[in-house]
């Protein structure tokens, strides 16, 4: 895993939490928490990072997941502001990210293991399927949500199915309401 | 009271604090010092990967292009690897496929695309598309020839795509110019989904791109031209002789499997062009030529548009020659109309510079038929029926028949016996006295070649000198001629009695004449054979002196200046330039026995022979009259002044043995 997305989540950590309860997830797990946005680290060092936000707040992985994708769109629209101006709402913007957004992910971090996402569109729907090893998909929720209050647009959001549940992939259902 | 030790506690405390904001501070710019430093480094990758990634792209489709010979296939790698590398939605090519100066480009069936059901529509739309210069891409790149990016192609006037775009979700575009130099020769267009700009970058890569696709175009166009240039004439732009063969040749074969033959085949020779070439010049037998071709082309376009004309094909197969291969029903009825239509085309005067020049042709006619083995021969029997057609009179069409077959393989014979002829010095040269008229005395002896063949029988000139003529043997026969009469020359003017040198007057061809180096050739012969140019005459046709008029007047002065005297013969019976013959140094003109022949005592007409040796003595030459055959008209001839004659009347040709006795008595 790219070391963006640690200090992504870091500086979510930081600003939620207070900048001493980051040192304390690294220490609870074990980590030194040097991460550069260029380098990669063991796909496993963010799981024990997860696992130790989890125990520390008394949450599940799942609840925090989501909230800090959810809480790091403002920090990447920061750091990434043309990802955001191409795409003028939040539909324009999930239907890019494998033409636009991961491609670039790629120019920015090579080797970048950016997933694949499947479109199943609606009117009011779009579904993404997402199918990774990591296994990331309520992060991938929180991002979503995260672009809503970005776009200022209400929706839900669910999961019909998911890997979590020995599912082969997840759906992810955005719905306009 | 005393605050020392609470005070010190405090300022350790505010130390400590101190310190603690000191060294957060420190952090917070250690770590925007590094963020500042990943984001020049991540901007610095980003570069550096679509730098490679777009010469990789650029050195992939360069060494395709330098590998293929193909421009369509090159283009359906590029928009394929440029579809591949960018995911742009889809990629077309267009082409311009008319003149340099049709400016069209025209849509292709080489696309490529991410989603091929989705953008199927925009496709269709592409394919037939045909865009003028104009205000919208891809027309816009005839004027702007480099990359155009279009964030918006439903903005553009005039983009009749647009709902076909719409329905397939396609926002923005790029087009890329295919250039060859300054000329667009294709185009290939790209589709977003989205709307995001290339880089200027990346354009530039694309701008090269466009020029490696170029240069296959022009390797494809040097290819093309040397292969039109190895089939047409350049000339008339007609075919030439080699795709002639080649198309007559398929269909003589198809002819041959099917048993079906309806082809005929026109041979046709422009009669007046050689003069004009000769009088005019190349550059006005050029435009002769061009001219001419066109009106053929005009009644061939006329013939080929009907029904019952299944295939009709004119080419230019020589100099002034041209071949038209017709297949149709009852074809021989067609042939010789289209053969009178060609003549009729040709009848109307063409204004060449200042001068109407006119253009005759001689046409023959052959049918394919099952006696043919190979299609050269039936172009080989229609030359000959062009050369029958050409030996009666301009404007003639000849069909091939049998007898002339039997003429032909005669007259092949006949070349083959006069080689062997040559290789065994099988000729021999009489000798018919030329005697001036006042007082009937030899001045002379026309030296007159005969041919003994193997039966011993004499074989007489005009038996044999027309295929020598045409088969090119008169060079070695006239230069034996030549070489023969000088020796003779010397033999006989050591018998003969006291007086004036007797000469031998000696016929020359025309393509003997126009030999290279034949003046030197003559000088040669005399130092060779030890004769003395007084000796010697000349007799030169009037066509030796009107083609190349400039030739003809500067060799006969060397020969002159050599001291040779230089006679015109067959004056009257051919084109008589006089405009020519009066720039020309003969000594004596030889009136041609045609003139005298039929004059005799009860019904005769001198006017003419009277009017030539006028024209002798205003040019300063004597005259020799041929074919003088009675005493009436010696005494005529001698009346109007005329100085020398030959004939019967005087002496028929003789052999040498015979000249040395007439000498030898005086």
């Amino acid at each position: 895993m790219k070391g963006i997305i640690f200090n992504v989540v870091e500086d979510v950590v930081a600003i939620e939490w207070g900048p001493s309860v980051w040192d304390k997830l690294l220490s609870q797990a074990g980590l030194d928490g040097a991460y550069t946005s260029l380098g990669s680290y063991p796909d496993e060092q963010f799981s024990r990072l997860i696992s130790a936000a989890s125990e520390l707040m008394g949450d599940s992985k799942a609840r925090l997941l989501l909230r800090i994708g959810r809480l790091a769109i403002p920090k990447l629209y920061k750091r990434f502001p043309k990802f955001f101006d191409q795409a003028a709402n939040l539909r324009s913007f999930v239907l890019s990210i494998n033409t636009i957004i991961h491609p670039e992910v790629h120019k920015l971090y090579t080797g970048a293991g950016c997933p694949h996402f499947h479109f199943v569109e609606t009117e009011n729907t779009v579904t993404l399927g997402y199918n990774s090893p990591r296994k990331l998909c309520y992060l991938a929720q929180g991002f979503i949500l995260g672009l809503a209050d970005y776009y200022d647009e209400t929706i839900s959001v669910r999961q019909p199915i998911c890997m979590h549940d020995d599912h082969p992939m997840c759906q992810i259902e955005i719905a306009w309401v | 009271m005393s605050f020392e030790p609470h005070s010190k506690e405090f300022e350790t405390a505010e130390r400590l604090q101190k310190k603690c904001m000191r060294l957060e501070r420190e952090l917070a710019r250690e770590k925007s010092a590094r963020r500042e430093a990943e984001s020049i480094a991540e901007l610095g990758l980003r570069e550096l990967y679509i730098n490679r990634e777009q010469l990789k792209l650029l050195n992939s489709i360069s060494s395709f292009a330098n590998d293929c010979d193909d421009p369509y296939q090159t283009l359906e790698y590029a928009t394929h690897e440029i579809c591949l590398a960018t995911g742009w939605a889809v990629g077309h090519a267009l082409v311009r496929r008319g003149p340099s100066d049709d400016e069209r480009l025209e849509g292709t069936d080489i696309w490529a695309a991410q989603d091929s059901d989705v953008i199927f529509p925009f496709i269709e739309a592409s394919r037939s598309l045909v865009a003028w210069p104009c205000a919208s891409v891809p027309g816009r790149l005839f004027l702007e020839q480099a990359p155009i990016w279009t964030p918006d192609i439903h903005a553009q006037a005039a983009f009749s795509r647009s709902p076909a775009a719409e329905r397939c979700g396609l926002r923005s575009s790029i087009a890329v110019p295919v250039l060859m130099g300054h000329e667009l020769v294709g185009a290939l267009e790209f589709y977003q989904t989205e709307t995001i700009e290339p880089e200027p970058e990346f354009l530039e890569i694309l701008m090269q791109i466009g020029t490696q696709i170029g240069r296959v175009f022009k390797r494809r166009r040097h290819a093309d031209i040397l292969r039109v240039n190895a089939t047409t004439d350049a000339l008339t732009g007609l075919p030439n002789r080699v795709a002639f063969e080649a198309e007559l040749q398929s269909v003589f074969m198809a002819e041959h499997e099917s048993s079906d033959f309806r082809l005929s085949l026109i041979y046709m020779d422009l009669d007046g062009f050689k003069l004009v070439n000769d009088t005019l010049g190349h550059v006005a037998g050029d435009m002769l030529l061009m001219a001419m071709a066109e009106r053929l082309r005009d009644v061939v376009d006329k013939y080929a548009a009907l029904a019952w004309i299944e295939q009709i094909l004119l080419a230019r197969i020589g100099g002034d020659e041209f071949a038209i291969m017709i297949r149709a029903d009852g074809n021989e009825g067609t042939a010789t109309e289209i053969a009178s239509a060609l003549h009729k085309c040709l009848l109307p005067s063409q204004r060449i510079g200042t001068n109407d020049v006119r253009a005759m042709a001689s046409i023959g006619i052959a049918f394919n038929h099952p006696v043919y083995e190979a299609s050269q021969e039936l172009l080989r029997d229609a030359d000959v029926a062009m050369y029958q057609a050409k030996s009666t009179a301009p404007g003639q069409t000849v069909i091939f028949s049998d007898q002339m077959r039997t003429e032909a393989l005669v007259r092949l014979d006949l070349e083959a016996d006069l080689r062997r002829a040559i290789e065994t010095s099988a000729f021999e040269l009489h000798y018919q006295p030329i005697v001036s008229l006042a007082g009937r005395t030899l001045v002379g002896f026309e030296a007159l070649v005969r041919w003994r063949r193997h039966d011993n029988e004499i074989v007489m000139p005009d038996v044999f000198i027309s295929s020598a003529e045409a088969c090119g043997l008169i060079i070695p026969i006239g230069t034996w001629v030549l070489r023969e009469a000088c020796r003779a020359a010397g033999r006989l003017q050591s018998v003969r009695m006291a007086g004036k040198p007797i000469y031998i007057s000696v016929n020359v061809a025309i393509q003997q004449f126009q030999q290279l180096h034949f003046v030197e050739l003559v000088r040669d012969i005399l130092l060779e054979t030890g004769a003395d140019a007084k000796w010697i005459r000349l007799e030169l046709t009037e066509s030796s002196a009107v083609t190349n008029p400039a030739y003809a007047a500067h060799a006969i002065e060397q020969l002159r200046t050599m001291g040779i005297q230089v006679s015109l013969d067959d004056f009257g019976t051919g084109y008589s330039s006089l405009a020519h013959l009066q720039t020309m140094p003969f000594d004596t003109i030889k009136i041609d026995r045609s003139f005298v022949m039929k004059q005799t005592e009860t019904n005769s007409n001198w006017s003419i022979v009277s009017a030539m040796k006028q024209l002798a003595d205003s040019m300063g030459m004597a005259v020799i009259v041929e074919g003088v055959e009675n005493e009436f008209q010696l005494a005529e001839l001698d009346n109007l002044g005329c100085q020398f004659g030959q004939g019967w009347l005087f002496k028929k040709p003789m052999p040498e043995a015979e000249a040395v006795k007439l000498l030898t008595l005086g």
